[in-house]
């Protein structure tokens, strides 16, 4: 994971375990992740919801954030789990060159 | 022609269920009762059983809609399905590529995938009996869903298997390859413009084989489909979008990806049995959802043999295709399923001239990145026998002479013992009978007949019987 990856799923897991915070997060969203280090600047770039049974829905614009992915990635040299994911895009190495064969999708 | 796939000629396949009733005529299918967890415990029956028979579980989760999952488990099912040879899939595969045949446009009313309709207070779980497949799993997933995408800018459609993670009652985030649906989904967002997308559960297993073809943009994978069905497949427009969808699915999940979001993604644990991390990835924001009347949940093993065999078919007839215009003696390729149908390769020739084994090596590996290992055997070889291939190593093999290493070439960053960049040696064995001497190997036979092998069979053992008594 990156560090905005990293900072996302810190902040999902605990709205999921802390019913105090979830409620701050749902109540006042943009002071509430400014707080955990995202600066979002208006409410419409989120998209948040909780429902028993599923979870905290944190979806964010990417377009909000200043070092934003985009979901195809250049590789950032990490550990073989984050190449797990980089493989599953196919991207080349060097230039993002796609490549036509992989996995489940076509 | 084996027994089964002659009983299959009186028996055609149209959509799932029919293929469950074959199955299960067939003695290839078990049905499960009780309340069978869907955290894991569903893979977990259709792991320990897939490869010799399939599920059905009447009441997972104590869920009204059942699962079925297993239901290709091995290559001689495929031809079955296809009413082919096993050795002429790929063949069938490359003449569909090269022919596809337009689907056919029913109405709505007789759809049997629009029979029921849920269009408000979508409720996935509550709907569909979705499990959770392994421990460090991000959550539940549908694993089986075939996503059929719009093209916004020539109205063409594509059609892949992509992995969805439950993310709220109406929500699915979505892993998109840098392929065509992708394609579609940038140039939405460069429009600003949501893109619609039903994902379909539930079909005549053709349908999801042809997903996988490598197919050019545009080409819609329904029409492989009905090439290689040889009829066109019966479609259906979406009720709340403009994609259409195969009239004979089970589940159809209608909505669209949002343009610019991203939800928090994984772990997955995907195909070669390592997990994925987490990521930020588009969702999918349901409209409506519509099914049979009486649905069935399909359910693919991610990890499973049944997936080395969808997603490896439409690969082998890719690298079959290439490696042909180099080496027309190239007969058959077989990606095999410990290689998880997609690092080991076995290449099967008529060896003509000294070294070109190696010559197919090295085109092999230029074939796709992934291959880590070829191994060329004659063609007296049945590359489905992977005891037959070890024979022809062990005795047509010698590693002074015949072995082929790359050091640090391309490879898959999914194989862990690789190199952290991706990097990973490649081997490639020659284990084809030495031209010019032929004598040495000259393989042994019994030159009986079976069937008269079988004239003489007893319908007892009472002549054994007789004799221990005398």
């Amino acid at each position: 994971m990156d560090g905005l990856t990293e900072k996302i799923a810190a902040i999902v897991e605990e709205a999921n375990e802390d019913e105090a915070f979830r409620q701050q997060l749902l109540d006042e969203p943009l002071a509430c992740l400014k707080a955990r280090g995202l600066d979002i600047s208006d409410s419409s770039l989120l998209e948040i919801s909780y429902t028993a049974g599923y979870g905290v829905f944190l979806g964010i614009d990417i377009r909000a954030l200043s070092d934003a992915p985009s979901q195809q990635k250049e590789p950032r040299g990490k550990d073989i789990n984050s190449d797990h994911f980089l493989d599953c895009l196919n991207v080349n190495s060097r230039n993002g060159i796609q490549n036509e064969q992989n996995k489940q999708s076509s | 022609m084996s027994t089964h796939a002659m009983e299959f000629r009186m028996s055609k396949i149209n959509n799932l269920r029919d293929w469950l009733e074959f199955l299960d005529r067939t003695k290839r299918l078990i049905c499960l009762e009780g309340n069978i967890a869907l955290e894991y415990d569903v893979l977990r029956y259709i792991e320990h059983f897939e490869g010799k028979q399939a599920c059905f579980f009447s009441r997972p989760g104590g869920h009204d809609v059942p699962i079925a999952g297993g239901l290709l488990g091995q290559r001689q099912w495929v031809a079955e399905l296809l009413e082919l040879p096993v050795d002429q899939i790929l063949p069938a595969f490359q003449r569909a590529l090269k022919a596809p045949l337009e689907w056919n446009v029913v109405e709505q009313d007789s759809a049997a995938v629009h029979e029921v309709t849920h269009d408000k207070d979508i409720d996935l779980k509550r709907i569909l009996p979705i499990i959770t497949c392994h421990e460090r799993d991000g959550g539940p997933y549908i694993t089986s869903g075939l996503v059929h995408g719009l093209n916004l800018e020539t109205g063409k459609q594509n059609l892949s298997i992509n992995r969805l993670q439950v993310q709220g009652p109406d929500r699915l985030s979505i892993l998109m390859l840098p392929r065509d649906l992708f394609a579609y989904y940038q140039a939405a967002e460069k429009l600003d413009k949501e893109l619609p997308v039903t994902v379909t559960i539930g079909h005549d297993p053709v349908v999801e084989l042809a997903s996988q073809a490598i197919a050019p943009r545009d080409v819609c994978e329904l029409t492989i489909a009905g090439a290689l069905k040889q009829r066109p497949i019966d479609v259906v427009k979406s009720y709340t979008n403009d994609v259409h969808i195969p009239a004979d699915a089970e589940i159809a999940i209608e909505g669209f990806i949002i343009p610019h979001k991203r939800v928090l993604e994984g772990p997955f644990g995907e195909f070669p049995k390592y997990y994925t991390g987490q990521d930020l990835l588009p969702y999918i924001r349901i409209i409506c959802i519509t099914h049979r009347r009486n649905p069935i949940y399909r359910v693919n093993n991610p990890s499973g043999i049944e997936n080395v065999i969808i997603g490896g078919i439409p690969r082998e007839s890719s690298i079959l295709e290439r490696m042909q215009l180099n080496f027309p003696n190239v007969l058959d390729v077989r990606l095999t399923a410990g290689g998880l149908g997609r690092f080991h390769l076995i290449v099967k020739i008529i060896k003509k001239q000294y070294g070109e084994a190696k010559n197919v090596i090295a085109c092999a590996f230029g074939c796709h990145y992934d291959i880590k290992m070829v191994t060329v055997v004659d063609e007296d070889i049945d590359i489905n026998d992977s005891e037959q291939i070890e024979w022809a190593i062990a005795t047509r093999f010698q590693a002074s002479r015949d072995l082929v290493i790359i050091q640090h070439g391309l490879g898959s960053k999914l194989d862990p013992s690789g190199d952290k960049r991706g990097l990973n040696d490649k081997v490639g064995l020659d284990a084809t009978k030495y031209l010019g001497d032929e004598e040495r190997f000259y393989v042994s036979r019994i030159p009986a007949r079976l069937d008269n092998v079988y004239d003489r069979l007893a319908k007892d053992s009472q002549s054994l019987a007789s004799y221990l008594r005398s």
